[in-house]
């Protein structure tokens, strides 16, 4: 009788629908909440970033250690560098040479206080200066402030990175309107900052020397305006051709694989006013890897000769100092500039090669006739 | 309040040699000894294997972490820290960082909970990435089948997969969980550019060669754990 059940059972066992994997372990305790969720297949990398991604203002560090003990005194130690060598060919100028030569260390120390400084040498390896000696320390996510000697944060092109920048070198304005490396101090918060500088202009360290410059800026998503007020008019070193006030102002956008930025600068001055817009744009024609890059300027002054124009590399000293620093340029009454090139990106932002073709024309050029001239430029960039 | 009680090495002596019968007198007292050793301490002691661990991968250096590589990446794990919980099991910690040959160092936290009988209770993984903090939460064992009563009409289930324990489950919610969080992550992250250079020669790094890391790392502490 005994076997008889048991060998029905076992038949019922045979009839009944077979148990699904994981069955019996579902209805004992449940799965663990955090694994409950289906997994999804690991989505493809995207193929066009985010827009705040898209225009990152610092480089990626590569060479970096963190402390494998934990203590307030020194967290991480980064080591960077920036090495560009540019070469230009065209009818005003034959020129080739170390643009940008920089090396330097960032610590986090003292309980997250961020440190920089970064030396710039010559192309023979002899020091120029310091271009960046800074120390930052964010309060919270929102708010955070830095002193010390650094480029100011006036106009998106100018802010970003140079080893982040698609040209080999700045627009011809912004060369000569951006204010020098200074010595302030700059507190940024979400969507605004405000700093203020020493009018002196050092290659190692600024003194604090006459009243200075002030510095505000707005931003909100892609757009920003940025304002300088010169306190000191000519007899500041830090701010060129004694400019009092300074603005500019532009918008960047960012859809599929193009990448388009406009910039407007006015600078006013009690001789000089100029003006001036770049118009820059990009698109990926292999993502990540290769990128076409444009940009149009035009620059106008209401003084005759009131617009410089360089040509060639600028000297590696520029960082250090005032930007506009060229062996070879012009003045003229009003400036345009079309830049066409390509970008290679080897490995990432850490290491380019790019080459363009420029047509610039100048009007009113050391009071003469109009002059046209077409340049030729390849640059190698390693940025770490 | 840990036993410091290891029986490696007993499985080499086989009974029945002659040169084996004073080891066999030996181990009787030995017994004897731990059997009384047991009667009067706690119920049961979890025990880890700090050393064994350690020998697992490479062997502990002078600066308390072991150095291994792993499908041609580096890691570094750190010695392991102990503490006792309240009911008597173990709390097991312990840091894995890759450093990839340039770029940042990426941490991760292993973080277990043994019951006194040295059962996985729990386990969590917290991970560093770019900044940004990834956690798969605790994640914890399921209870353990429960015998239906003898005289029960219901039919009796058949375990289809005896391989799935408790143990083995846990582990795998982990890392289902973890690379939950990690998909997550490349939906916010640009996952990878594809620059030149990787395009011709491939990313040397993945996340998920540091998942497998993770696993052969809790792998080696479950196996130390006694």
């Amino acid at each position: 009788m005994a076997n008889s059940l048991f060998a029905n059972k076992a038949l019922d066992l045979l009839d009944a629908e077979p148990t699904q994997p994981g069955e019996i372990y579902q209805t004992i305790g449940g799965v663990a909440p955090s694994a409950k969720s289906p997994i999804e297949k690991p989505p493809p990398p995207p193929e066009h970033p985010a827009p705040p991604e898209r225009w990152p203002k610092e480089v990626k560090p590569l060479v970096t250690y963190e402390m494998v003990r934990k203590n307030p005194y020194l967290q991480e130690i980064a080591l960077r560098g920036n090495f560009d060598y540019q070469l230009h060919s065209g009818s005003e100028a034959q020129d080739s040479g170390l643009r940008r030569s920089h090396l330097g260390i960032a610590l986090r120390a003292f309980y997250d206080l961020e440190i920089e400084a970064d030396a710039a040498f010559d192309s023979s390896g002899d020091y120029l200066g310091f271009e960046t000696l800074r120390a930052k320390y964010a309060f919270h996510d929102k708010l955070a402030l830095s002193v010390g000697k650094f480029r100011p944060s006036f106009s998106s092109e100018y802010s970003t990175d140079p080893s982040l920048r698609w040209f080999p070198d700045l627009s011809p304005l912004l060369a000569q309107l951006a204010p020098a490396s200074s010595l302030g101090a700059l507190l940024e918060g979400q969507g605004w900052k405000l700093g203020y500088f020493s009018g002196d202009s050092d290659r190692n360290i600024p003194d604090i020397d006459g009243r200075g410059f002030l510095l505000a800026g707005l931003e909100h998503r892609g757009w920003h305006l940025d304002y300088i007020h010169n306190f000191d008019r000519g007899r500041s070193e830090a701010i060129p051709l004694a400019y009092r006030h300074l603005f500019s102002t532009g918008v960047k956008v960012s859809s599929g694989s193009y990448d388009f930025a406009s910039e407007f600068f006015l600078a006013k001055g009690d001789e000089n006013t100029s003006w001036g817009v770049t118009l820059r744009a990009a698109r990926w024609l292999v993502q990540d890897a290769f990128r076409l890059v444009g940009r149009y300027h035009y620059a106008a002054s209401d003084q005759a000769g009131g617009i410089l124009s360089g040509f060639g590399v600028a000297r590696p000293i520029s960082d250090v100092g005032q930007p506009f620093q060229y062996n070879t340029f012009s003045t003229a009454d009003s400036l345009h500039s079309f830049y066409l090139g390509v970008n290679a990106h080897f490995f990432e932002d850490n290491l380019l090669w790019g080459a363009g073709l420029e047509y610039r024309t100048l009007s009113g050029a050391d009071a003469s006739a109009d002059l046209d001239s077409w340049n030729w430029s390849t640059h190698a960039r390693l940025a770490f | 309040m840990l036993a410091q009680i290891s029986t490696r090495g007993t499985g080499a002596l086989m009974p029945g040699s002659p040169s084996n019968k004073k080891s066999n007198t030996m181990k009787k007292l030995l017994l004897t000894l731990l059997a009384s050793a047991s009667f009067a301490g706690p119920a049961a002691a979890v025990y880890f294997d700090t050393n064994a661990f350690g020998q697992s991968l490479n062997g502990w250096k002078k600066n308390r972490t072991a150095l291994y590589s792993i499908d041609n990446n580096t890691y570094r794990t750190h010695v392991p820290t102990l503490s006792p919980t309240p009911g008597g099991g173990m709390f097991v910690s312990t840091r894995v960082d890759h450093r990839p040959r340039m770029g940042k160092l990426i941490s991760s936290y292993l973080e277990l909970t043994f019951s006194p009988q040295g059962h996985l209770i729990t386990g969590q993984i917290r991970l560093s990435l770019d900044g940004k903090r990834i956690t798969t939460g605790q994640i914890e064992r399921e209870p353990n089948a429960v015998e239906p009563p003898a005289d029960s009409e219901a039919p009796i289930i058949p375990n289809a997969e005896p391989w799935k324990t408790p143990e083995g489950t846990l582990v795998a919610s982990l890392f289902k969980a973890y690379d939950a969080e990690m998909n997550k992550l490349s939906k916010t992250e640009g996952a990878g550019k594809q620059d030149i250079f990787a395009r011709m020669f491939g990313k040397s790094f993945d996340h998920t060669d540091l998942a497998a890391a993770l696993r052969h790392n809790l792998n080696f502490v479950l196996k130390n754990v006694r």
